[in-house]
């Protein structure tokens, strides 16, 4: 079992002049497996990964890469790949001479350094350009000579901070499957750093969600999406956001029902909760608009429509406050009213105070 | 990831104790010698702290009566040119020093502004500018004097404001320059689009915030107007005088230099420019545009 | 009412030309999108119509003047560059101030106008204090701030969000056309996040390479690209864009690929077949594709999954067919959720079909 786990941190800690950057962080990396570091900026992500690669020393804790602690072992020895927003690749350098780069200074033979070079752009589908220089690549060959770069070195971990933040959004949208695609055919085991939730939704294995210098929840993608732990996971993963409403749990003749600004008497099947005051988190596309009133419908009115082609997102009325409703391409207009139906089955309920979210229905209570 | 072993440590702190000794050295024997009484001046073995020590040389450089006074006590044989006080050629370098340096830094920012900003001149300009610098002074000192003397401008203060000027101006630019492309052209554009003209814009934002390094080439410029000699020595004839002339006049044809009286005026003269980097130090600080630009 | 017109301009540096011979109108009250990849010439655009840089050729019209050959500040126009550009040595609150200082307001209406500004952008708690201390949000914020304190006739918005945080960046998203509707001024929007663009704008236009590819609605550029550009630029993921043959006669022809035919008259919209060239391409919305488990009459066309790129409410999946990738989007509870085998269906319409030669769409 211990065998694959290639990294684990045990309880690391670190402080920059008092202030706590990154506390008691345990997390542990499966071999072979893609986890993404997700969260704000200032969570701590990146002095972590700072940690791992050894550019920066854990104040406790330990640090173990198979199962051995390498808190002391200097960065070029802990055999760590890393990649950087800007890519670094060398312009004047012909690709074949960047990838040979690293080998070089590390001794290895000529010949080695051919088979090795020669081995990793096959597998990358550098072939045709390793005459090319670095200047003359666009994007999507820079990404994968930057990671062949890397790659080639045979690391361990490949640690990757940002790598696509310089990067304009269409470009990025078709680097991330090239690069979950290069990491699933090495069977590269990766930790990469990222603010973005879409990259982290579609790479990774398991994505660890950050902040304040701690993991609030490390999970699937499918786990972190559709049962985050606390309010913070909810309103940081998905597109448009989480709405998040006031609502009120009350027992109606021995059923747990929901009552909202708009909607009244959801029930709450299978959930068993206090009652009392909460707030319900909806995603945008478990509301359901009519432009006629049915059963379980309540009015409001559109405030704002946001044109994303495939889709609309209405910004519609809700009490005091607003919600994003996903609908089909002109659905409705700005000013008009529409019916308005909510899915409760795949709400959440979370704590006004501590912002957990409540009687996450188990896959088991479902079935 | 220190991880030198012990010799090398040793090396090293002995290699910066060396050079700190060597660049100290002069200073030392400068202000040392100032207050050694006459006959330790150039003693051998050499005196290295006087155990006589007099404010005498002091006195010679600011009262006539003093270096009277000396003279007799020489027996009457120091027939240096030391005609009156010191005072006068402080006061001279004082003016032709402060005028040149302003001279020099106003057009050097102007013109530096100019070649940033417009491309004045094209590609090569500011490196031109620097090649007026690569000739040896001396070699160019033949013509400037006869032109000077054409332009009745010989041994007046506007004379050699004119010429320090000219001389230090390609510093200015080039040193300049580099502060102002600093300053990213949106900064200028802001105030711009939000209602200035361009000049009061360079006044407004961009001077206050090359503000550090305009003072820096402006302290430069100082210590080399302060220390000039040459230019000083052909361009004047006894009515404009220099501190480093003055330096240079006490000299005895019969007792060789006057070291003691040399280090003294020596000594006064770093003052001023030590205050004037006194002052301007706090002002000395770079990354002024952090915080303003997004990366 | 137009309030800006743009008439051929022209503008390069050196060999390189940024802008050719651009052409449009803002109309007063508009927001107005200018989108375009990396180079683009954007910055360009918007530096010139500010006064920044001088055109080499063309003419600017501002609510009628001619401003071509105005310096900046008589232009009456504001622009949020794309580095922020906050005076570094100014407070927020005269970073804010400095436009109405300039424009010689009286200072207890500076005073007042600040901090509604401050207040409208949530930035009261920082205009004490110097940029440098500022977090990204707060600094994007105060240059807005500066940006509308005095109502110009345009303002100008070059990259707002971009080097934020991706949740700032959502949230600012909604800020900022909040933000248009409340003050009612024309805006001119840059950016290369095609979401920004379709999502904020009334009218877009598309720019690549100093020229624009298409100036249109959102609906428009997204459901009537002219170009292959605007169609691979506009819409995440792109158009897939198929290529076919025309087979038979006018009547009854078909448009064949590898592995689909389709009859002509099923074209959405196609009046007549007649002057259409044998070689073509059509353009396919990742949306528009029906995906099915198994054949059906929807369904009809063999292909395979190759790839899935799970979103959270939705997944994007790489379609093996037509001897190329092409891309689907469907709900992540959609039937087909794992790579293998799959069967899928598609109409093609009239305006999406695409002329191979010129890679414009016909019209």
């Amino acid at each position: 079992m211990t065998d694959d786990i290639k990294l684990e941190l045990r309880g690391v800690r670190k402080s920059f002049d008092g202030v706590v950057a990154v506390k008691g962080l345990d997390l542990a990396l499966r071999k072979g497996e893609f986890l993404s570091l997700l969260g704000p900026s200032g969570c701590g992500k990146s002095t972590t990964l700072s940690m791992i690669a050894g550019f920066l020393a854990p104040d406790s804790g330990e640090i173990l890469v198979d199962g051995r602690v390498v808190n002391k072992m200097a960065p070029r020895k802990r055999r760590i790949g890393l990649v950087f927003q800007d890519y670094a690749v060398f312009s004047r350098l012909t690709v074949r001479a960047n990838l040979a780069f690293g080998l070089e200074s590390q001794g290895m033979p000529r010949k080695e350094r051919h088979r090795a070079v020669a081995e990793i752009s096959e597998k990358l589908a550098l072939c045709d350009i390793l005459g090319a220089r670095g200047g003359d690549l666009n994007m999507s060959e820079m990404q994968r000579v930057a990671l062949a770069r890397v790659l080639v070195t045979k690391p361990e971990l490949l640690l990757l901070d940002e790598p696509m933040s310089n990067l304009d959004a269409s470009l990025r949208a078709s680097l991330r499957s090239e690069l979950k695609q290069i990491q699933k055919d090495l069977e590269q085991t990766v930790l990469y750093v990222t603010h973005d939730q879409v990259e982290a939704l579609s790479m990774s294995d398991r994505i660890a969600v950050m902040r304040d210098g701690a993991v609030l929840q490390a999970g699937t993608p499918e786990d972190i999406y559709h049962r985050p732990v606390d309010r913070f996971v909810a309103q940081f993963i998905g597109d448009p956001p989480i709405n998040i409403v006031p609502c009120r749990v009350e027992d109606a003749q021995g059923k747990l029902v929901v009552n909202t600004a708009l909607h009244s008497g959801l029930g709450l099947a299978g959930r068993d909760v206090p009652v009392g005051d909460y707030l319900l988190a909806v995603r945008p596309h478990h509301f359901r608009a009519s432009h006629e009133p049915r059963e379980g419908t309540a009015e409001s009115e559109i405030r704002l429509v946001e044109n994303f082609g495939a889709e609309h997102v209405l910004h519609v009325t809700y009490g005091d406050e607003l919600v994003a409703v996903v609908t089909e391409p002109g659905f409705a207009q700005e000013g008009e009213r529409l019916h308005l139906s909510l899915d409760i089955e795949q709400a959440h309920l979370i704590h006004p105070l501590d912002e957990r979210i409540m009687a996450r229905r188990s896959r088991e209570a479902a079935a | 990831m220190n991880e030198n072993p012990l010799w090398v440590t040793i090396l090293k702190r002995t290699a910066v104790v060396v050079s700190m000794i060597i660049a100290f050295f002069p200073i030392y024997w400068l202000i040392a010698t100032s207050f050694k009484p006459y006959d330790q001046w150039a003693s051998w073995p050499p005196v290295w702290l006087t155990d006589a020590p007099t404010l005498q040389n002091y006195r010679i450089v600011f009262f006539p009566e003093a270096a009277r006074e000396f003279a007799t006590a020489q027996q009457g044989s120091l027939d240096y040119k030391v005609s009156g006080s010191a005072w006068k050629a402080f006061q001279d370098s004082a003016i032709i020093s402060t005028f040149a340096t302003f001279f020099s830094v106003m057009f050097g920012t102007l013109a530096a502004y100019s070649i940033v900003r417009f491309r004045t001149g094209g590609e090569n300009y500011p490196f031109q500018f620097l090649t007026v610098r690569m000739m040896p002074p001396i070699a160019v000192v033949v013509p400037i004097v006869a032109l000077f003397s054409i332009l009745r401008l010989s041994d007046t203060y506007f004379g050699l404001v004119l010429a320090y000027t000219a001389f230090t101006l390609p510093f200015s630019i080039w040193m300049i320059r580099s502060f102002i492309e600093e300053v990213p052209l949106e900064l200028e554009g802001a105030a711009m689009v939000h209602g200035m003209s361009q000049f009061r814009a360079f006044l407004t934002i961009t001077l206050p915030l090359i503000k550090g390094g305009v003072l820096a080439t402006a302290l430069f410029i100082f210590i080399l107007n302060w220390s000039e000699f040459l230019f000083a020595l052909v361009l004047t004839a006894g009515n404009v005088i220099t501190v480093t002339l003055q330096v240079a006049n006490y000299v005895s044809a019969s007792s060789g230099k006057l070291y003691g009286v040399q280090a003294a005026m020596g000594t006064i003269s770093t003052l001023p420019v030590i205050l004037f980097g006194y002052v301007i130090q706090r002002h000395l600080v770079r990354g002024l545009t952090f915080g303003a630009i997004k990366r | 009412m137009i309030k800006l017109s743009v008439e051929s301009l022209c503008k390069s540096f050196g060999d390189l030309h940024a802008l050719r011979d651009l052409g449009f109108d803002v109309e007063d009250g508009e927001f107005f999108c200018v989108v375009g990849p990396t180079n683009a010439g954007k910055s360009t655009l918007l530096k010139t119509i500010a006064g920044l840089h001088r055109p080499d050729g063309g003419r600017i019209l501002l609510s009628g003047r001619d401003v071509t050959r105005l310096e900046p500040r008589h232009r009456n126009v504001s622009l949020l560059f794309q580095n922020i550009a906050l005076f570094p040595t100014l407070s927020g609150r005269d970073n804010i101030a400095f436009p109405l200082r300039t424009a010689g307001v009286a200072e207890t209406e500076i005073a007042r106008r600040v901090n509604e500004v401050a207040e409208m952008l949530k930035v009261s708690h920082v205009l004490d204090r110097l940029p440098q201390t500022f977090s990204g949000g707060e600094q994007q914020r105060v240059a807005i701030g500066r940006a509308i304190a005095r109502p110009a006739d345009l303002l100008m918005l070059d990259e707002p969000l971009t080097n934020l945080d991706a949740r700032i960046r959502i949230a600012l998203r909604i800020e900022f056309k909040n933000l248009h509707r409340h003050i009612g001024q024309t805006q001119i929007y840059v950016t290369h996040d095609q979401v920004e663009a379709m999502s904020m704008s009334d009218r877009i236009a598309v720019l690549n390479n100093g020229r624009f590819e298409q100036i249109g609605t959102p609906d428009d550029v997204y459901h009537r690209p002219v170009s292959a550009f605007v169609a691979r630029f506009i819409g995440q993921p792109p158009m897939n864009i198929i290529d076919a043959e025309l087979s038979g006669g006018t009547d009854g022809a078909t448009l064949k690929g590898p592995g689909f035919s389709i009859p002509v008259d099923g074209i959405g919209g196609l009046e007549s077949a007649s002057r259409l060239p044998r070689k073509l391409a059509f353009g396919l919305r990742p949306e528009a594709l029906r995906i099915a488990p198994g054949e059906g009459p929807d369904t009809p066309f063999a292909g395979e999954v190759v790839w899935i790129e799970r979103l959270g409410s939705k997944s994007i999946l790489d379609l093996r067919f037509a001897h190329g990738i092409i891309k689907a989007v469907v709900p992540t509870d959609h039937a087909v959720r794992r790579e293998g085998p799959a069967w899928l269906g598609f109409t093609p319409r009239a305006e999406h079909l695409i002329d191979k030669e010129s890679e414009l769409f016909f019209r």
